[in-house]
């Protein structure tokens, strides 16, 4: 298996997660910016993908793009799947509507006009994911795929505006922080939470920097 | 059944158009916005999080205890119902990545006709123009198929269907270059179920796509 993304964390870190925490054997082929040019004039077009983009997922004669394509694949492929599909399907995109929401807001040369009203409509989702989910997952005692999501996603608009976050949902992330493999990484020196940014580096609003302790 | 939506095609289209397909009866509840400058929108905001959902948004759908929002969860939703679309972890990897990137598809479609007018005629060719290589993909990712589920429709073809001809609206030359991609819009009107919903004048094919705020409704 191959998950091919930046050397960042954005839209492919939910994969890499979700991979760490299977513990299963996988190649990361973490592209540096520097080789963006390269990668696309050669690569993109040339591995085989129907819809050439990053991230991609590599997995025998499997050969995927789109972020939440991948994870809903892992999911499968890992019995990480919910019980209920239609509410799994509808927690994952509410997820995954706030973390394009940061992705326009980034690339913005006006983010800063347009932060305040992302904080706004992030509250009033805070406020419903942290009453939607149980404990100490999302749908109970299962990890599922969305769960690695939203530790994830959640993480990264956290890193944007902390204060935002409620104890319910800081709390469930710290569960799916603590799960097995998952706290080994992050504590680990090789964590890359420590060195990749969130967006690209040249984002014109906000890159995500990550913070140095 | 009742599907919540603005009194536009937008989002909720393609869930209509899998309903009709599918011959389900269904209830339109249509909020419509008020007219500019401030295009009012408290028949939807005064009651948006009193109606029991867990994420309130546009479109929803209830069916029964269900409640549901986002447009594709809802898609999926009544494709598994229906027995609609395959189950097999590839062919469903595939179709997911397909819908979601026809979502990035048309967002530049969006972007463009919810900026100002201005920006919609200095930016609306080369915006169809780099469009075009995603075209030529999806063309190619049919192959020979007739439809994206294979010898009948499922759920993502209707996604399809509305975010092309999206574009074949906006740009009338859209699809020029890609035959295969028309043949197919053709086929979905040609479904004998979707006959009324395409011919007759009261349907909500007739609603604009973008709402009354838009510079390209």
């Amino acid at each position: 298996m191959e998950l091919g993304y930046w050397a960042l964390r954005g839209l492919g870190e939910p994969s890499r997660m979700l991979l760490r925490y299977k513990g299963v054997e996988w190649k990361n082929t973490a592209i540096p910016m520097a080789d963006a040019t390269k990668w696309i004039s050669e690569k993109k077009e040339n591995i085989g993908l129907d819809f050439p983009n990053l991230p991609y997922l590599f997995d025998g004669d499997v050969k995927l793009t789109e972020s939440i394509a991948i994870m809903r694949y892992l999911g499968r492929k890992f019995d990480m799947m919910p019980d209920d599909p239609a509410k799994g399907d509808m927690v994952e995109m509410a997820i995954h509507s706030q973390r394009l929401e940061l992705t326009k807001i980034s690339y913005s040369p006006d983010f800063e006009n347009l932060k305040e009203r992302f904080i706004t409509k992030l509250k009033v989702f805070l406020e419903r994911f942290g009453a939607f989910v149980a404990k100490p997952f999302i749908f109970g005692s299962k990890v599922t795929y969305i769960d690695i999501l939203a530790y994830e996603y959640l993480d990264q608009i956290r890193a944007l505006t902390p204060e935002s976050f409620t104890v319910e949902v800081s709390e469930y992330m710290q569960r799916v922080a603590d799960l097995p493999n998952i706290a080994e990484w992050l504590k680990s020196e090789e964590c890359t939470n420590k060195t990749y940014t969130i967006n690209a580096p040249f984002a014109a609003g906000w890159p995500g920097f990550p913070n140095k302790a | 059944m009742k599907l919540g939506y603005w009194k536009i095609r937008g989002l909720a289209e393609p869930v209509r158009l899998l309903l009709k397909y599918l011959e389900q009866d269904y209830e339109e509840v249509v909020y419509e916005c008020g007219d500019g400058p401030t295009f009012d929108k408290s028949c939807w905001f005064d009651i948006k999080f009193s109606l029991g959902y867990d994420f309130p948004n546009l479109p929803y759908l209830e069916d029964g205890d269900v409640k549901l929002t986002q447009t594709i969860p809802i898609i999926n939703y009544i494709c598994a119902k229906n027995g609609v679309g395959p189950t097999d972890v590839k062919s469903a990897a595939a179709l997911d990545m397909c819908i979601h990137f026809l979502a990035d598809l048309n967002m530049s479609n969006v972007r463009l006709c919810y900026g100002s007018a201005e920006n919609l005629a200095a930016n609306k060719a080369s915006t169809v123009a780099a469009a075009q290589p995603g075209f030529k993909q999806l063309a190619d990712f049919f192959g020979d198929k007739h439809f994206l589920g294979g010898d009948k429709p499922c759920g993502v073809d209707f996604f399809c269907y509305e975010v092309l001809d999206r574009w074949v609206r906006l740009e009338s030359t859209s699809l020029a270059d890609h035959p295969s991609l028309t043949s197919f819009l053709d086929r979905i009107r040609a479904l004998p179920q979707l006959a009324t919903y395409f011919s007759s004048p009261d349907s909500t094919r007739t609603w604009p796509l973008n709402n009354k705020m838009a510079s390209f409704k």
